[in-house]
């Protein structure tokens, strides 16, 4: 029996399931710790001030929203936030377009729901401080706005008494409880709303005035709960806001987090590129419309942007002065105030705020421009605007600057200029958690090209095949080795472990990569070499990678697998970043204050562990008690296999019997580093976690999810994380044919018919080579988004 | 002192700020001024504690004949915006009531950004119909959002 519990852990029992990555952001340059001699003036230190996120005020209250502090309103706001079943075909939720993984926003040109929009998705955070929403500020509250998409026929496409219909039957007393009882809506129809096809039309026209307005009103207070959730939300410092904030102090550490390009780009910015005058304040907009000559989509119908809007936001039923808010009309005072027939509205559109802008792509209104770059050059060409007039303006012709001082003069910047003010724009980004200690401070690359070679690996942007496999050993006080793999320029020599012909370039000198580092975590009874090809291609990209040995849990001695080993886990990647920052080769190049964390199987519960997760032995235990049949594996491991036969029912009872009396600890345990900026959790052992404990991750949190897992059944595990955690982490990637081996490459030979075979092997619809090379990529797009710059 | 713009220490440093965009330096900052014909001279008093950047608030006018005698029941319009970008006022500002003979409130100001503002008022009343606009410059200590 003992033997069964030993085994019931060596879920990776061959093979590893996860290593570190890291990666390097090159050059750190000299810069002033003085900010007198960085030379801003006194009137500019103003200007920088005005711009840090300390100056931002609380968010306004919102009057015509009675419920948006709630807790409870929160929460519910939440849940619908992600809930896809308000949609026509079920598949759509507000966070399909606002992905939290992604900035709530969705990286596409125009939004893409049931159908396709004529407008880009706009990111979330912040937008509580907005009087008008959308681009055209056709809703004046952010609960009105989100009931906007919820009945646009392209988005979201459902209708009044659908929602109604599935918020009395999955959220009723949730509701109840913010809003009071919900009305009957027995015999109304299952699908009417004034803004649906024509049956819905009709049979929202036959209900009665009473009905139509309990209807509205239920409508009304479902975007009232999401407009709750969404104001919760909070920017993240920047870089730059600890720039500003050091030369708000007259100097200090903070003063190094930019680079001189990027103090450049500041400058320009907030000068001769005129940017400050419309992207202005803690949030980097004026929250005001205007027309800058955006190129439209479709030249022959082009966007009148703000002009259409305003009539649209005075006679919305869901405005402030309508019958659904809780404001007083005396309180209205945008909309009592608000501008319309006015010329300079054609064709305008809100400024949008720039933190994080640079993960953002593509740009403007509906996603026109693809690049930053691009974005500045438009406002360096300021052309005419296809419909009303742009704010912009040309150098005349005959080369003359403009002279008047009552127009506004053009914007001139050389290539360099653009360059930089480009560069600035990338410190704008949410800096993932920081350490006390401030970093010295990398310098992305400048310039690098992405060069081919013959792997898919390396045909992605950012890739680098002259970046071969360094290799190196670090031994750990415990007798273990972490191994780290990082860029390297020497040659690679082949190399024989266990069953695997690898090469790799041992003790190469490190070249400067992106400055990041990317611990993987091994599965129970794992080895690094499982793991090579993950660090391969994040190698190439420029991370460094590290894979700790977890003690008494890896193929040289899987000794104490389970909860003995996944407490000791995120320690154990603790101790691996140190070793790697005391490197005295490969620290220098790091910048440790935000270190990625890839994990499967058992290293998935080492990556949601440190990714703020708090996990018992006695939950286990509960699990397994309940759910043996279904999720047999997890419990009982490699040793055998539920066969159908009279046997299952024995096996079953024997396991619970050991795991009734081995796992009574009810202590919650948990570690976290304050250095990990990013976790990824593949195919995690996840049953035994506290779902509040995932509710907000302390760090962006991806998931892998292989659908035909029969190891840890996705259900009890994976989608039991994903259902705590969304919408503040993201489904990184779903494998709808893998199965839980698609967390080893190499994949390591398993005996035909073994246990092994049968709960790692691939199932035969899986394109293995397809499905790792875009894991891989998105497991590198993760982490480069969410640690920093790695440009 | 609020901060708009009335002194020359105001001015100058949002002269600097605004780099770029940097306000005429001739800019007439008075805040009271006859219109445009003589036919009235009008007042503008910003409200006492400055308003945040992109915070409705309201100003008050006072409006007189050359001799000083307030002129009652005048209807005035508000309108203005920034000349250097193009564009006019972020709300509609509205006179909502005559607080005394001569005194109107205008409710509904607003600024969205920093630098040179024009604020145009144009008066109609039983003597006589005019013009008058007024230059103010909002500094960098009213940002706060």
């Amino acid at each position: 029996m003992r033997r069964i519990m030993n085994s019931a852990w060596l879920l990776g029992s061959l093979m590893a399931i996860s290593a570190a990555l890291v990666v390097t952001l090159a050059d750190a340059a000299p810069a002033s710790r003085d900010a007198n001699a960085q030379g801003w003036s006194k009137e500019e230190r103003a200007v920088l001030a005005s711009l840090s996120l300390k100056r931002l005020p609380p968010v306004p209250v919102d009057p015509s929203n009675a419920v948006e502090r709630l807790p409870a309103a929160i929460e519910l706001g939440r849940r619908l936030f992600a809930d896809a079943r308000f949609s026509a075909n079920g598949a759509v939720s507000c966070a399909s377009c606002h992905d939290p993984g992604k900035q709530f926003q969705d990286g596409l040109p125009v939004g893409r729901g049931v159908g396709t929009g004529s407008r880009r998705a706009m990111p979330i955070v912040g937008a509580g401080y907005s009087n008008w929403l959308f681009w055209d500020g056709r809703k004046d509250s952010l609960w009105a706005q989100a009931l906007g998409p919820l009945e646009d026929a392209v988005e979201h496409g459902g209708n009044r008494t659908r929602y109604a219909h599935l918020l009395a039957s999955s959220y009723r007393e949730e509701y109840a409880s913010i809003f009071g009882p919900m009305p009957s809506l027995e015999n109304l129809p299952r699908n009417a709303g004034p803004q649906g096809t024509a049956a819905e039309k009709t049979d929202w026209a036959a209900m009665d005035t009473r009905q139509r307005e309990a209807v509205s009103r239920v409508f009304a207070n479902m975007g009232k709960a999401i407009a709750a959730y969404e104001k919760s939300l909070q920017h993240e410092t920047s870089r730059l806001d600890r720039y500003v904030d050091a030369v708000a102090a007259g100097g200090g550490a903070g003063l190094g987090v930019l680079q001189p390009a990027e103090v450049r780009g500041l400058r320009l910015f907030i000068g001769k590129g005129q940017c400050v005058t419309c992207h202005n304040g803690p949030l980097f907009t004026d929250q005001q419309f205007h027309n800058t000559g955006v190129p439209p989509r479709d030249l022959a119908r082009p966007d009148r942007g703000r002009a259409d809007a305003t009539a649209r936001v005075r006679g919305d039923e869901f405005n402030c002065l309508g019958p659904f808010s809780d404001a007083q009309p005396k309180q209205c005072q945008e909309l009592r105030f608000m501008v319309d027939e006015d010329p300079t509205l054609v064709g305008a559109f809100k400024t949008p705020g720039l933190r994080g802008v640079a993960q953002r792509a593509p740009y403007m209104h509906a996603g026109q421009m693809a690049t930053l770059e691009q974005v500045v050059r438009h406002y360096l060409a300021a052309p005419h605007a296809a419909v009303g007039h742009s704010e912009l303006t040309h150098r005349h012709a005959g080369g003359a600057a403009v002279s008047r001082h009552d127009e506004r003069a053009p914007i001139e910047l050389t290539d360099a200029e653009v360059s930089d003010l480009v560069s600035f724009l990338g410190a704008l980004g949410a800096e993932p958690a920081l350490t006390a200690a401030t970093p010295s401070h990398p310098r992305p690359e400048q310039g690098r090209a992405s060069a081919p070679m013959g792997s898919p690996e390396c045909q992605q942007a950012g890739c680098r095949a002259d970046r071969h496999l360094g290799h190196i050993e670090l031994p750990q006080a415990d007798g273990g080795t972490t191994t780290v793999f990082y860029p390297t320029g020497a040659a690679e020599a082949p190399v024989q472990r266990g069953p695997f012909k690898l090469t790799w370039a041992h003790d190469g000198e490190a070249l400067r990569g992106n400055g990041r580092l990317v611990v993987i975590s091994h599965g129970s009874g794992g080895s690094p070499w499982v793991h090579v090809d993950l660090a391969r291609f994040l190698v190439a990209r420029g991370f460094t990678v590290a894979i700790p040995q977890h003690a008494g849990d890896n193929y040289q001695d899987p000794a104490e697998p389970g909860p003995a080993s996944w407490a000791r886990r995120p320690a154990e990647v603790s101790q691996a970043i140190d070793r790697v920052a005391s490197h005295g080769k490969l620290g220098p190049l790091l910048r440790l204050d935000a270190v990625g964390v890839f994990g499967g199987s058992a290293g998935g519960h080492t990556a949601l562990t440190l990714a703020g997760g708090r996990w018992s032995p006695s939950r286990f235990r509960d699990h397994c008690l309940q759910n043996i049949e279904q999720d047999f594996s997890s419990c009982v491991g490699f040793i055998t296999l539920q066969r159908g036969d009279g046997l299952d029912a024995i096996k079953a009872w024997a396991a619970r019997l050991v795991i009734r009396f081995r796992f009574s600890d009810a202590t919650p345990q948990w570690h976290t580093d304050p250095r990990i900026g990013a976790a990824i959790a593949m195919v995690p052992f996840a049953a035994d976690f506290d779902p509040e404990s995932l509710r907000q991750p302390r760090v962006p949190l991806g998931l892998v999810i292989a659908d035909q897992d029969v190891n840890q059944v996705p259900r009890f595990h994976v989608e039991a994380v994903r259902a705590a955690c969304e919408p503040r982490c993201e489904v990184l990637k779903r494998l709808a044919d893998g199965g839980h081996g698609a967390m080893l490459s190499p994949m390591p030979p398993l005996e035909a018919g073994s246990v092994a075979a049968r709960l790692l092997g691939d199932p035969p619809s899986f394109d293995r080579a397809t499905a790792i090379a875009q894991l891989h990529a998105d497991v590198a797009g993760f982490f480069e988004r969410h640690l920093g710059p790695s440009r | 002192m609020n901060r708009f713009a009335s002194t020359a220490l105001a001015f100058t440093a949002l002269a600097a700020t605004a780099g770029c965009m940097s306000v005429p330096s001739q800019l007439d900052l008075s805040l009271t001024r006859p219109t445009d014909d003589n036919r009235f001279v009008v007042t503008l008093q910003p409200p006492a504690k400055p308003a945040a950047i992109n915070q409705l608030h309201s100003w008050q006018v006072r409006l007189a004949s050359p001799s000083g005698v307030p002129i009652e029941h005048a209807r005035i319009q508000v309108d203005g915006g920034m000349p250097q970008h193009g564009h006019g006022l972020p709300t509609r500002p509205q006179v909502t009531q005559e607080l005394a003979a001569g005194t109107y409130v205008i409710e509904g100001m607003k600024f969205s950004m920093t630098g040179w503002w024009q604020i145009k008022l144009a008066i109609d009343s039983p003597d006589g119909a005019d013009k008058v606009s007024f230059n103010t410059v909002v500094a960098e200590a009213a940002v706060g959002r």
